[in-house]
């Protein structure tokens, strides 16, 4: 009975697994799309908003321009503000988590208190306020990205480290008087190293929600850039005579979403205790 | 120092014999319910008031003079000498941010720059919008994630267990924009056109008469927060049915269905609360994303347009409204689930 189970668990957690990594490929459209395309993301092509021609596979956008030469240019500046902002966050959020589970006393206390205020905001309430108060630009979001997802990361990574910090092992060490730096790098990381690892992906998903979102509403891109984010906004509203322009950016964003979190999950189920997924 | 045994266990000693210091100290103490209270609220005034002091240190370092960047080149020195004064330039910031915090605290946030109304005129009548849009979000998503989330952790492994899991990573995974775009394609234009795309709320009917224009915003939020929500309580239901007491509680003999809801679910019904209340306040920040889309004149995009307009008097006093009220919910959200606690239902003092 119990063997009967477990397999058929781990079967259908595989399968799962495998309908993610079919969608990866479309992050690969994303980043090579643009040497496919048959016009610039920017040329004239038809009339705005007309149904799809052999020229045309797509049909054109608000603007005429071809919708999928624009969808092949739009995916790498989102997939690389959202790659390049978990891979960031997971990196400071990191670093802050196993310095949390080192060092204690005022200090920590007082950065845990300034991650928590963080968090209790809506990150994209975060995002809008401090993009009031910089210049509007793609590292401006990027900064922000940061600034909103590495507290969780903390906060997960230094629950991690302060289970490792109450081993035997780790107490050995600190009996022979092993210095904190040490400690942290020789000790704790390793052992922390698969947690990190699990957190990029699930926070890639994260991170490309916010920077869609962010572009939606039209921050830290131009309103000429191809960008998926971007092609959401501008064709919302000729949604009922030409729904390409929407239709392909949805898609490819639904399939690196789902795709990547099926992985992530399947993986995390196999190879990691459960409590650390989320 | 811990305090000493005497002064903890109210039946032994008789508080008039105690010191007031020590008094206070009981009465402060953690596990008493003054005691949780009081540092609750109290930690989320702080919260409060640290979150006013960064907003208005976000919105305050724009470079170089602050009239002038809101202003633009070209504006009048009559306009930008006008602007200093209002926004009280001249004076040095902590003044000027103790002179805000003074007036925010009466609900007086000052004047919009870009429409000359007071901030609260421009506002109050948001509020029921994104009130509405929330609560029907709430009553969407809520019953149904933990119904489904409790179901599936009685019977693991079943299909619907599945099902659900599957279901709860493919949503949420995907963005609220996208959400609401699929939904509007499938519902409001090319396959079935029952509801419509774009909400325009017409000024002159009451809120109540349009709440067709609701629903997809509304699912669309739904949708987004509901994954969580299941995700907790399968998780916390299924601890607790592991649990040797509900064990003994089978062994004993008392009906599947007693074992679930009456032994099981008051254990798991915190971490429900607990849910709920951080997806609440999830809901509040996508509810930003989701009025833009359908163009609901809430909160949410009133905070977008003035952040696009610099209106800074604005965006600190919604941004300060929102932190209050996510503060709130948490707040609520964490005396519910103390009061749900079985546990500490029982315990004396």
């Amino acid at each position: 009975m119990m063997k009967k189970l477990a397999i058929r668990n781990w079967y259908a957690l595989s399968a799962r697994a495998c309908v993610g990594l079919a969608l990866m490929p479309v992050i690969l459209i994303g980043i090579f799309g643009s040497r496919f395309s048959a016009y610039g993301p920017i040329d004239f092509v038809d009339m705005p908003l007309s149904p799809p021609t052999p020229e045309a596979m797509f049909g054109t956008d608000f603007e005429g321009h071809d919708v999928l030469s624009r969808f092949l240019h739009g995916g790498w500046q989102l997939l690389g503000v959202a790659g390049l902002g978990s891979l960031g966050a997971v990196f400071i959020g990191s670093i802050l988590g196993l310095a949390g589970g080192v060092f204690s006393g005022h200090g920590a206390d007082l950065l845990y208190r300034v991650l928590d205020g963080i968090m209790v905001f809506p990150p994209l309430v975060l995002i809008l306020v401090v993009m009031t108060g910089t210049t509007d630009s793609e590292l401006a979001v990027l900064f922000v990205l940061w600034l909103v997802l590495a507290p969780p990361v903390a906060r997960i990574i230094r629950v991690a480290a302060v289970a490792i910090s109450l081993t035997e092992y780790f107490q050995a060490a600190v009996a022979i008087g092993t210095g904190k730096f040490r400690l942290l790098v020789q000790e704790i990381a390793p052992n922390v190293v698969p947690q990190i690892l699990a957190l990029i992906p699930i926070y890639f998903t994260a991170s490309l929600s916010l920077a869609t979102a962010v572009h939606f509403l039209g921050y830290g891109v131009s309103p000429f850039t191809p960008d998926w984010g971007v092609m959401l906004a501008e064709n919302q509203s000729g949604l009922e005579l030409q729904p390409w322009g929407v239709v392909l950016p949805v898609v490819a964003i639904v399939a690196i979403c789902v795709g990547v979190n099926l992985v992530t999950d399947g993986l995390t189920r196999r190879y990691l205790d459960q409590s650390v997924h989320m | 120092m811990p305090p000493s045994s005497a002064s903890i266990d109210p039946v032994v000693t008789r508080q008039a014999e105690l010191s007031f210091r020590t008094r206070l100290r009981n009465w402060l103490q953690p596990r008493s319910w003054s005691g949780f209270l009081v540092r609750r609220i109290g930690a989320g005034a702080v919260t409060v008031l640290v979150i006013s002091l960064a907003v208005f240190l976000a919105t305050e370092i724009l470079p170089g003079d602050t009239a002038r960047v809101i202003l633009g080149q070209e504006a009048s020195p009559e306009r930008v000498e006008q602007l200093r004064a209002l926004l009280h330039l001249d004076l040095p910031a902590w003044e000027r941010y103790a002179l805000w915090l003074k007036r925010a605290v009466f609900g007086d946030f000052g004047t919009s720059l870009v429409n000359d109304m007071t901030v609260w005129d421009f506002v109050a009548h948001r509020f029921a919008v994104t009130g509405i849009l929330v609560l029907f979000a709430s009553i969407l998503a809520y019953p149904v994630a933990l119904t489904l989330g409790v179901l599936s952790a009685v019977r693991p492994g079943s299909f619907l267990d599945r099902a659900v899991a599957s279901l709860t990573v493919i949503f949420g995974a995907v963005p609220n924009v996208v959400t609401g775009m699929v939904l509007t394609l499938l519902f409001a234009t090319s396959v079935w056109a029952v509801l419509p795309a774009i909400s325009s709320i017409s000024p002159d009917k009451p809120l109540w008469d349009q709440l067709s224009l609701f629903v997809l915003p509304a699912l669309t939020l739904a949708l987004g927060v509901v994954s969580g929500v299941v995700y907790n309580a399968r998780a916390a239901m299924r601890d607790v049915m592991q649990m040797s007491y509900v064990t003994s509680a089978r062994l004993n003999g008392l009906p599947e269905s007693n074992v679930i809801f009456l032994q099981a679910l008051p254990n798991a019904l915190p971490t429900c609360i607990q849910a709920i209340g951080v997806a609440l306040a999830d809901t509040l920040g996508g509810a930003v994303v989701v009025e833009i889309l359908f163009g609901l004149p809430g909160v949410g995009s009133a905070l977008n347009q003035s952040v696009h307009n610099r209106d800074i008097q604005v965006v600190q006093a919604l941004t300060v409204i929102i932190a209050v009220a996510v503060v709130c919910v948490f707040i609520v959200s964490d005396v519910l689930a103390r009061l749900a606690t079985p546990r500490d239902r029982t315990r004396r003092a």
